[in-house]
């Protein structure tokens, strides 16, 4: 039941922050935003707070950035997008894809590295 | 504002219920992301196509049910174990589910 709850405020809290970002630039913009940046942090955060206990790891992760980054609104966008130019719409999905992966190992990476400070 | 914290946090609860599913039962995380997506897309489609528009389902809830990070995070995971494969095709997979699910629902419903 808490760990439920851990991932139910942190969907509240990603899911606003979301919408935050969809308030201050335009969507298609918005959505590139949130899934590049919360990949980065997803894998910053595996590596980084691995220790951590199940709860706090259950809110950051798949609470928060799991809900701050969306799946269906760009399942939307593409469909959108191959409606008018098939080619612009597979280069899309691809290179979100793709954008995101590297987003995703570049935050692993940041993450293992030992605290320089 | 409140639509989409509401839906959100039942959004992200249910997808980890899913996980929760996944993992008891076939201890594949992945097939969870896969499904969530899926799923979600589906929905989407559905109620995009019909016009509606709220907030609460579309930016709270299936905005939160749906998920990128994990799916990106899963590939990466897959390809430092060297499963060329299993994280190409996961990742096509979810991508053409995803896209057919969404199309099939926008269109049809």
């Amino acid at each position: 039941m808490k760990r439920l709850l851990a991932v139910g405020f942190g969907g509240m809290v990603g899911s606003l922050l979301r919408a935050g970002v969809y308030a201050i630039v335009p969507s298609s913009m918005g959505l590139w935003m949130v899934n590049l940046f919360g990949s980065l942090l997803i894998g910053w955060m595996a590596a980084r707070f691995s220790h951590k206990s199940a709860e706090f790891r259950l809110f950051l992760s798949t609470g928060l950035i799991g809900s701050f980054t969306t799946f269906s609104a760009f399942s939307a966008d593409w469909f959108h997008l191959l409606e008018t130019s098939f080619w612009q719409g597979i280069v899309f999905a691809v290179a979100m894809t793709a954008a995101s992966i590297m987003a995703a190992a570049a935050g692993l990476a940041l993450g293992r590295k030992r605290d320089v400070r | 504002m409140i639509a989409v914290a509401v839906g959100g946090f039942f959004g992200a609860m249910a997808r980890y219920g899913f996980y929760w599913l996944a993992e008891s039962r076939a201890k594949h995380p992945k097939l969870a992301t896969w499904f969530v997506n899926s799923a979600g897309s589906f929905a989407m489609g559905a109620l995009i196509g019909s016009g509606n528009h709220s907030a609460f389902w579309l930016t709270g809830f299936l905005g939160a049910f749906t998920t990128f990070s994990t799916m990106a995070l899963d590939a990466v995971k897959d390809f430092e174990d060297r499963k060329w494969l299993q994280g190409i095709s996961y990742l096509v997979l979810t991508l053409l589910t995803g896209i057919v699910l969404f199309g099939a629902a926008y269109t049809w419903l």
